[in-house]
């Protein structure tokens, strides 16, 4: 047996092991055609038509419940047994969006434990922390539910597996604004980004949080961003996400913020003098915002630095910027 | 100078994805199986090779128990032997031989070809799965579509239907879901739009909602993600500037932030990460090029390094290009790395439509101009 074929073998054993055997409530998977409360159904096989291009031999296991659930799915039966069913199905195919819809319907016609499918439903992404389903199946458990008291403590221990997890941060903003917790979130990130400021899911997080939560207006957040900002920009003066966010509210500053931000990201350059970034915003702050002609000069040196030294991966971008910056000057 | 991209050695690659058996990859990607022979075709057709004869076998066979399998080997001996009886009587054609070998080497399937094989996903609402008997889904449509215009079989196709299925698919505020069960995601508009703008259809849907969908995916550093808020990345930024190319929508972006945000993806190898602070990989190769063309922008990245980065990425030995240098060799980052020096514009390649994603020789072939011709 190849390497690959024991994998695709183990994972069938997986599913006969002790752990999925309390999941399944089954001490070893019987056939279901074997079993007593599915007498009286008849399974449907796969229509695979008169000239097959392929005979496919599934697994007796996945083959054997497939059939049962087109059944069902046909019926549209909706009880205790077709809910189990389901449940079996999804720990074989756990892509399988029909089956998280039909499991919805059963669950929620039922009144079946919430509670306890958020629990399978973390399970099943401890091994697949990336499958969109499961993910788009817990936002419509907990919506059901209408109980999100668990949801914190499980996004934390899916941060734990993988902080940049692009579906964890899609199912907070999610929760956050459908259930309005925004109280503690402010104090959540900041948190985060003690422990990783080079994180930028965190800063992009951070960003929805300060802009959302009240309807302060972009220059008041500002304020209260700029301390925050440049303490950790301090502290990493090479670290891109700070600086991107803080250049953001640049559009909205009035010209004595633009002045403190000004000599605050030159005092940087001055103790800085080999990172990209003070010379970039600086760059952004002399051709749009301060534009005199001597800070349209500093901007065409800074341009040349970037393109020849701290910035060569974009030696073309600086480049063209020189261009412009000299046709800016010429109309002055 | 010596030719660095090894397009015979991927050409042989991806031709032989399509029989493998027993490969992991190609067992666990069954449900994508249209995408992948979307890949492999499209790489193909942009080295300049032959597409026509492909082959492929749509499911994988699984790895039978010992026991099951000495049992069947019993049985087949058995009914070989009976069989070689009974053929000494009866004339002994060239079908029997044929069907006598196939015992022998266990195989149940035979190959089919491309169109036949997208066909027989077709749904009876118009969509396409992602195999046979799967069930269909947006983005299996839209590989679908494209692998028909680069088989001259677009005209089998019942572009109504198609049309219709994807029109059910958009929601109130102008987004798409993936299926009827789904959820949503910009990519999802953009395979809408695609697939509609191919098929001559844009009006079956309200281009402008779905417009206005993806620009609330705006964030503060001008880039797009998968849903309002979520964090900019460079394959929802591909795919909310097609869609917005597709809706005539381009205007409503500031190209010079974007296109400092896209060039800002490559790091010091040479390569293209997706997010800020994250790991390069070969696919951004197409994503981020394809945003910059579409914003006319492409020259403001290092050209030679993405070049020379990729041509790292590629197995010398056996052809397919990697995530990273000497990292998971698949047919997905072939495509994508084939595709990413197409656009940079190499001489030996077909040029790749970035709206599209499809030759521009084939948009041609349907009536499309290429995105890069009118301007």
């Amino acid at each position: 047996m190849t390497e690959n074929q024991k994998i695709l073998q183990k994972r069938e054993e997986e599913l006969d092991s002790d752990e999925e055997q309390n999941l399944l409530q089954k001490p070893k998977w019987v056939p279901i055609s074997k079993r007593k409360e599915w007498e009286d159904v008849e399974p449907i096989t796969q229509k695979d038509g008169p000239k097959p291009p392929c005979v496919v031999n599934y697994s007796d296991r996945y083959k054997e419940t497939m059939n049962y659930f087109r059944a069902v799915l046909r019926s549209e039966e909706i009880s205790e047994r077709t809910l189990k069913l389901s449940k079996e199905l999804l720990m074989l195919s756990p892509s399988y969006s029909v089956a998280y819809e039909f499991r919805r319907n059963c669950l929620f016609a039922l009144n079946g434990n919430l509670k306890n499918e958020l629990f399978l439903i973390e399970k099943l992404l401890d091994r697949l922390p990336k499958n969109y389903q499961l993910w788009h199946h817990r936002m419509k458990c907990v919506e059901k539910l209408n109980d999100y008291s668990n949801e914190m403590d499980f996004l934390a221990r899916m941060m734990l597996g993988d902080a940049k997890n692009y579906h964890v941060w899609v199912y907070r903003i999610w929760l956050v604004k459908h259930f309005q917790l925004w109280d503690n979130e402010l104090e959540f990130i900041e948190g985060e980004l003690e422990k990783d400021h080079l994180n930028n899911s965190f800063w992009n997080y951070r960003y929805y949080v300060v802009t959302k939560s009240k309807t302060i207006p972009l220059e008041t957040i500002y304020e209260q961003e700029f301390e925050f900002v440049f303490g950790h920009i301090t502290k990493s003066v090479n670290n891109e996400s700070p600086w991107v966010y803080i250049m953001n509210f640049i559009k909205i500053l009035n010209k004595e913020q633009l002045k403190v931000l000004h000599d605050k990201v030159d005092e940087l350059r001055k103790r800085h003098r080999h990172s990209m970034w003070p010379l970039f915003c600086l760059f952004t702050l002399y051709t749009k915002y301060l534009i005199t002609e001597e800070n349209l000069d500093n901007a065409l040196t800074f341009a040349k630095y970037l393109g020849e030294r701290y910035d060569q991966t974009r030696k073309k971008y600086w480049e063209k910027q020189i261009k412009i910056v000299e046709k800016q000057k010429q109309n002055l | 100078m010596t030719e660095r991209l090894l397009i015979e050695k991927h050409r042989d690659y991806i031709r032989s994805q399509g029989t493998k058996l027993h490969d992991f990859w190609y067992a666990t990607s069954e449900h994508m199986r249209m995408s992948g022979i979307y890949w492999g075709v499209t790489a193909l057709s942009i080295m300049g090779c032959r597409i026509d004869d492909l082959k492929v076998i749509p499911q994988q066979l699984p790895i039978q128990k010992e026991q099951e399998k000495k049992n069947q080997e019993k049985n087949e001996e058995k009914k070989d032997q009976e069989n070689e009886e009974q053929e000494e009587k009866e004339e002994n054609t060239k079908k029997n031989k044929k069907e006598k070998e196939k015992k022998k080497l266990k195989i149940a399937s035979e190959p089919i070809g491309v169109v036949d094989f997208v066909f027989k996903c077709q749904h009876t609402n118009g969509g396409f799965s992602g195999n046979i008997n799967h069930d269909p889904h947006l983005l299996y449509t839209l590989s679908a579509v494209q692998l028909l215009i680069m088989y001259d079989s677009f005209d089998l196709l019942d572009k109504d239907k198609t049309a219709q299925y994807i029109a059910k698919l958009q929601n109130e505020d102008g987004s798409f879901s993936g299926d009827k069960w789904g959820e949503i995601d910009t990519r999802f508009v953009y395979c809408a739009l695609n697939c509609l703008s191919l098929l001559g259809k844009l009006d079956v849907v309200d281009v402008d909602k779905a417009a206005e969908f993806i620009l609330k995916c705006k964030n503060f550093d001008e880039g797009f993600g998968a849903v309002p808020f979520a964090e900019s990345h460079a394959g929802q930024v591909f795919t909310s500037l097609g869609a917005l190319a597709l809706a005539n929508k381009l205007d409503q972006i500031d190209k010079d932030k974007l296109g400092w945000w896209l060039a800002e993806r490559q790091v010091k190898c040479g390569g293209f990460n997706g997010r800020s602070g994250k790991l390069p990989c070969v696919c951004y190769s197409w994503w981020v090029l394809s945003s910059l063309a579409m914003i006319d922008r492409i020259n403001w990245i290092d050209k030679e390094a993405i070049t020379n980065w990729i041509y790292e990425c590629q197995n010398e030995e056996n052809g397919s290009i990697g995530s990273r240098p000497k990292e998971t060799y698949d047919v997905y980052h072939t495509y994508f790395g084939v595709a990413g020096i197409s656009l940079l514009g190499h001489e030996k390649l077909e040029p790749i439509d970035p709206v599209y994603a499809l030759p521009n020789k084939d948009l041609i072939k349907i009536g499309i101009t290429p995105f890069n011709y009118k301007k």
